[in-house]
């Protein structure tokens, strides 16, 4: 999957997470910092995790827990890895 | 055995300072108070509970019970009033401490009179549903592996757990015990937490690794805590990737990852930066404890673990105080790993939890015919939970779904809270076999 299909994948989830545990978050981009205050915890973005990870068949964590901030750099993680 | 007021707090302990939110307040300040409540409550004879979310009164709530040698449950703040009376009635409460030390004297009962008279705190385990597990402990094994020393510079701790947890009380003891400053969040969220580590420039901080992974995602790109100095991680399985990565973006501090349990107490620690701990400790011991392992499971017999459960529970503990921790191990090399559990619960960032009490909660949901709760494993949290459901024929799918996760939170704490909600067909689920609550791979 392209990156700037996987930044799309991202936010629309991030938006829906949001919108489950009724909180607005506003915008959503490729630079939204996902642990950065806009209402999303640790269990959310593991969720996010797994689902790129059935959505793209790779595991960039496959040796463990790797850093990132922003929506860019979690999707980068699951365009460039190569199992 | 004295903790700090029979014989009056050292000037250490009394220069430790509880920072929460806007107010501060010194552990001499507490101890005044408690001192104070201690006078007009003598010779009552009743366990104690705290039910406030804020260290000060906690740490309150010890010094009056260590005055009046008598029992102090701490209750979790999340039960419901219902769960919380009847733990009231079975430990025969007689008085409840809510937030700034406000009391709250319950009926007294006939039986109170006859009541034992010994100091001895009460904790609550974490996670599952239904009545909680309570530990009773004794305060000299709750100090066990505490030193009284003063660190220099003066130590400032982040509270990352609720005060009213095993681990959140070892860390305010910790804390004040050295005379230290302990920073208590108003807000237990990981952008909170790591606002306050990077604003107010934390030198010490204990925390799950689901805490530690989620904080270096929400620090900021090039924060460094230059002030941090102490990295302890519990709860939870260190891992080696998870300990290189803190290593790497904290070089300077020192790093730990401690074993402990609300039964088992505090255990020992790891200081070689390496996961699991060495084999050797299985033959030698580790801080007076020692460890065997048993088909694959580790059992401790330690000086610190709890006395007994307070609550109308078994533990699991053989003959000659072994007690069996649940946690499966492999000796690989000279060295012990923690693998996973060997019963059904799940350890989701550092609190336990049990599937089918969750599949319980969500088959009371209308609309619900059945459900298979599941651990699906991630880099992030160790694990989430996952419910598979079949909805009873003709049922809204979204409608139903927006039952379960109301009601879910409504019965369940946050992390029991299944993240990830799925529907399947009735054939499906005949064909993925009832109760396949093993993690997915």
């Amino acid at each position: 999957m392209e990156l700037r299909q996987l930044v799309s994948v991202i936010c629309v989830r991030v938006k829906s997470i949001a919108e489950d545990k009724g909180t607005s978050i506003g915008s959503v981009g490729a630079d939204t910092i996902l642990l950065g205050g806009i209402g999303l915890d640790s269990l959310d973005l593991a969720v996010i995790v797994v689902e790129l990870q059935e959505i793209t068949g790779k595991d960039p964590f496959q040796e463990g827990f790797i850093e990132f901030r922003t929506v860019h750099e979690l999707a980068v993680l699951f365009s460039n890895h190569d199992r | 055995m004295s903790l700090f007021l029979s014989k009056p707090l050292s000037p250490l302990n009394q220069s430790a300072r509880f920072l929460e939110g806007s107010i501060v307040s010194t552990a001499f300040d507490i101890a005044n108070r408690a001192r104070e409540l201690a006078a007009d409550f003598q010779g009552r004879r009743h366990a104690w509970m705290v039910r406030s979310s804020q260290a000060s009164d906690v740490f309150g709530a010890l010094l009056l019970c260590e005055s009046l040698q008598l029992p102090l449950v701490i209750c979790h703040t999340h039960l419901p009033t219902e769960q919380v009376r009847e733990i009231q009635e079975s430990q025969r409460v007689g008085a409840v401490i809510h937030p700034h030390m406000q009391i709250e004297r319950l009926p007294e009962t006939t039986d109170q009179k006859g009541q034992e008279s010994v100091f001895s705190i009460l904790l609550m385990t974490s996670g599952t549903t239904g009545k909680p597990k309570i530990a009773r402990h004794s305060p000299l094994h709750l100090l066990g592996r505490m030193r009284l020393v003063k660190s220099d510079p003066p130590a400032k701790w982040l509270l990352t757990y609720p005060p009213t947890t095993f681990a959140g009380v070892q860390v305010l003891l910790t804390a004040v015990l050295s005379g230290s400053e302990l920073i208590c969040p108003q807000n237990y969220d990981i952008f909170s937490l790591a606002q306050s580590a990077e604003e107010l420039n934390v030198s010490h901080i204990s925390g799950t690794p689901t805490f530690w992974r989620s904080l270096l995602v929400a620090l900021g790109a090039t924060s460094k805590l230059p002030a941090l100095r102490h990295v302890t991680l519990g709860g939870e399985i260190s891992d080696q990737a998870t300990l290189n990565r803190i290593r790497q973006r904290f070089p300077s501090a020192r790093i730990a990852h401690i074993y402990a349990s609300t039964e088992a107490g505090s255990l020992f620690s790891v200081h070689d930066g390496k996961a699991g701990f060495p084999s050797a400790w299985l033959e030698e011991g580790v801080d007076g404890t020692a460890l065997s392992v048993r088909d694959d499971v580790l059992w401790v017999r330690s000086p610190r673990r709890m006395l007994e459960y307070a609550s109308d529970h078994e533990a699991l503990m053989s003959q000659g105080g072994w007690l069996c921790t649940g946690d499966r191990v492999k000796i690989d090399e000279n060295r012990v790993y923690f693998v996973g559990r060997s019963d059904q619960i799940v350890n989701i960032g550092g609190s336990k939890v049990s599937p089918a009490d969750v599949e319980a909660v969500i088959l009371q949901v209308e609309g619900v015919s059945d459900v298979i709760v599941r651990a699906v494993r991630n880099p992030i949290t160790g694990f989430v939970l996952a419910a598979d459901i079949v909805a009873d024929r003709g049922v809204d799918q979204n409608v139903l779904r927006r039952l379960i996760v109301s009601h879910c939170r409504r019965s369940l704490s946050d992390f029991q809270i299944p993240r990830m909600i799925r529907f399947l067909s009735a054939s499906m689920q005949s064909y993925s076999g009832k109760k396949l609550t093993g993690e997915k791979t």
